[in-house]
């Protein structure tokens, strides 16, 4: 989605004329120093990161732990939980993650408009974690199994501190303009 | 395509829908599917759908040694980690006759009290969360940190303890241990205060919550009702008063 | 124990040492005894604390029921053994104690047992979809679902 040539974002050539990111860039380049519309987009929306509500074990309290006062996700422009996915840009996969599960993660990130990312907080969402063994029916070991994970934060739980460096090194992922296609 | 989690309407009645109250939901705190009956705003009959949680630690007990199987038991209820480790360490115990030194029965009981008070104030701001205030949970979890603190700095985790081991516990505490607990203990009465102008005084939360979902007594009986909810309901029963244990 | 010493079915109460095991009495009984049984706790004041089933078919051939029972106060704790066959069906007591309800539904989810004259006996933490005959709990479990990171083998 932060694909420049991504057709839903710029309007369409009208007879060969230029498109309105370059009459913007040319009118307003000179006064106003951007390499691009979707630079700025980018930028925009790094700092205002609005996570799901997806808390689903142990880290989910550590999740809320960050968002509460000594740690404040708040700072990061992050702090802004959305209980419905169609407003919310990232989704914080705080928890194992069972079978059982699969279907309602999967209708929430479909709910959830692009450009989105997801998070996968915890070592049961990296592979599993303390719930890996021969013989799991449980779980589904890993979260990138279902949605595409940008960011991995081990530990179990992992600290408040390890949830923000991994929302910093999102932000600085969505800054170069890197992200999963629909 | 529709989902099966979609809001239905009921075939019977014209006024009457089902929603669903999804595993995903603010105030399900946790994964907890509540299939509501509703008429208008009023919900007429509830089918809990529990099992997004369930991660197989029965199973995974069956194939593992009692030592491996330490740091499960804090998983179970994540909330209060270290009570449900020594409880676990303490039935092992039990079962094998081990004996436990007194510093460290007094060390786990201080640690256990202490995880105890963490969880209370856990479900007490999210508690308030729920009802629409969000400063109760800033207070609670604020809180919440200094006994974390304190435990952290003993343990070495914040929330999934694996303290305890068959015998006593894994590592020693120092004077300093005792004395953040004096501390802390000195300084949380203080805030007693300011949770009950906060909460328990607040007209609008009264309002709220005082007369809502009253137990009927025959309950106890018939689902087996224990802790704080069983006190609320008038029997004086505290598992640590009827059922000591430890210490 | 003088409890239940009335009921037919009941084949042998034991006291057992509360410090070493945790609880009072325990009771082996036959499955055309449970109706009786769970009537008479519940009259007594005692409440279902817990239920959970033991796949036994390597030691004995048989699995085995275990019933909880509890009371406020100064607790006393019964036990309850009950050995059927795996093919069974047990009585369900949800009529008595519903807590027993949601215990019958986890008992019938991970070992199979069924339940007769149960209100709702369908799967409780598994996915409703999740094929049928495949219980979790029992020894010989092959996940029918696994990715064959677990080689089928039997854990």
């Amino acid at each position: 989605m932060s694909d420049p040539k991504d057709p839903s974002l710029e309007l369409p050539l009208v007879n060969g004329n230029p498109t309105h990111t370059e009459i913007l860039r040319e009118e307003v380049g000179p006064l106003i120093h951007i390499d691009s519309l979707e630079n700025l987009l980018n930028h925009a929306r790094a700092r205002s990161l609005w996570p799901l509500t997806f808390g689903l074990a142990c880290c989910a309290i550590e999740m809320m732990a960050a968002g509460a006062s000594r740690f404040d996700l708040d700072r990061l422009g992050a702090g802004v939980f959305r209980p419905s996915a169609r407003q919310a840009d990232v989704m914080i996969l705080a928890g194992t993650i069972s079978r059982k599960m699969i279907e309602p993660i999967k209708t929430l990130w479909d709910q959830m408009p692009a450009p989105k990312w997801a998070i996968a907080m915890g070592g049961c969402t990296i592979d599993g974690g303390p719930f890996k063994y021969p013989g799991q029916y449980a779980i589904v070991e890993g979260a990138d199994k279902i949605v595409p994970v940008d960011v991995y934060v081990p530990g179990c739980p992992p600290r408040p501190e390890a949830l923000f460096a991994a929302l910093i090194k999102l932000e600085e992922k969505i800054k170069a303009g890197k992200n999963f296609k629909k | 395509m529709a989902s099966r989690f979609d809001v239905v309407q009921d075939t019977e009645s014209r006024d009457t829908y089902y929603l669903n109250m999804g595993p995903q939901h603010p105030s399900t705190h946790g994964v907890l599917r509540l299939k509501l009956h509703m008429d208008g705003e009023t919900i007429l009959s509830v089918e809990p759908v529990i099992g997004y949680g369930h991660r197989a630690h029965e199973k995974m007990a069956e194939n593992r040694d009692y030592l491996k199987f330490l740091p499960n038991p804090s998983r179970v209820d994540y909330i209060s980690g270290m009570i449900y480790n020594i409880g676990y360490c303490q039935a092992i115990e039990r079962a094998m006759g081990i004996e436990v030194p007194e510093r460290a029965e007094y060390i786990r009981i201080i640690a256990n009290e202490l995880n105890r008070i963490s969880s209370h104030l856990l479900w007490l701001g999210t508690f308030l969360l729920d009802l629409g205030a969000f400063t109760p949970f800033l207070y609670a979890f604020d809180d919440r940190e200094k006994i974390l603190d304190i435990l952290d700095r003993v343990t070495g985790s914040r929330l999934t303890y694996c303290y305890g081991r068959f015998g006593g516990v894994v590592l020693d505490v120092d004077d300093i241990f005792l004395k953040n607990v004096a501390d802390f203990c000195t300084y949380f009465k203080d805030r007693f205060e300011i949770y009950t102008n906060l909460v328990i005084d607040n007209v609008i939360f009264q309002e709220r919550s005082v007369g809502i979902g009253i137990f009927e007594q025959d309950l106890v009986q018939k689902y087996g009702v224990s802790g704080p909810a069983l006190r609320a309901m008038g029997h004086a029963y505290d598992v640590r008063k009827d059922e000591p244990y430890g210490i | 124990m003088s409890l239940l010493a009335h009921i037919e079915g009941v084949q042998e109460s034991t006291d057992i040492d509360y410090n070493a095991k945790g609880f009072h009495h325990l009771h082996v009984i036959l499955i055309d005894a449970l109706p009786q049984v769970t009537q008479t706790f519940y009259d007594s004041g005692f409440y279902l604390e817990m239920m959970t089933c033991q796949d036994r078919r390597e030691a004995d051939g048989v699995f085995r029921l275990v019933y909880q029972f509890c009371t406020l106060g100064a607790p006393q704790r019964h036990l309850v053994h009950l050995h059927i066959d795996p093919a069974t069906e047990a009585p369900s007591m949800a009529h008595i104690f519903p807590a027993a309800d949601w215990l019958e539904r986890e008992v019938f989810d991970m070992y199979g047992v069924r339940f007769s004259n149960h209100p709702n006996l369908i799967r409780i933490l598994m996915p409703e979809d999740y094929p049928a005959g495949a219980h979790p709990l029992l020894k010989d479990f092959v996940d029918p679902e696994s990715e064959g990171e677990a080689d089928g083998q039997p854990v």
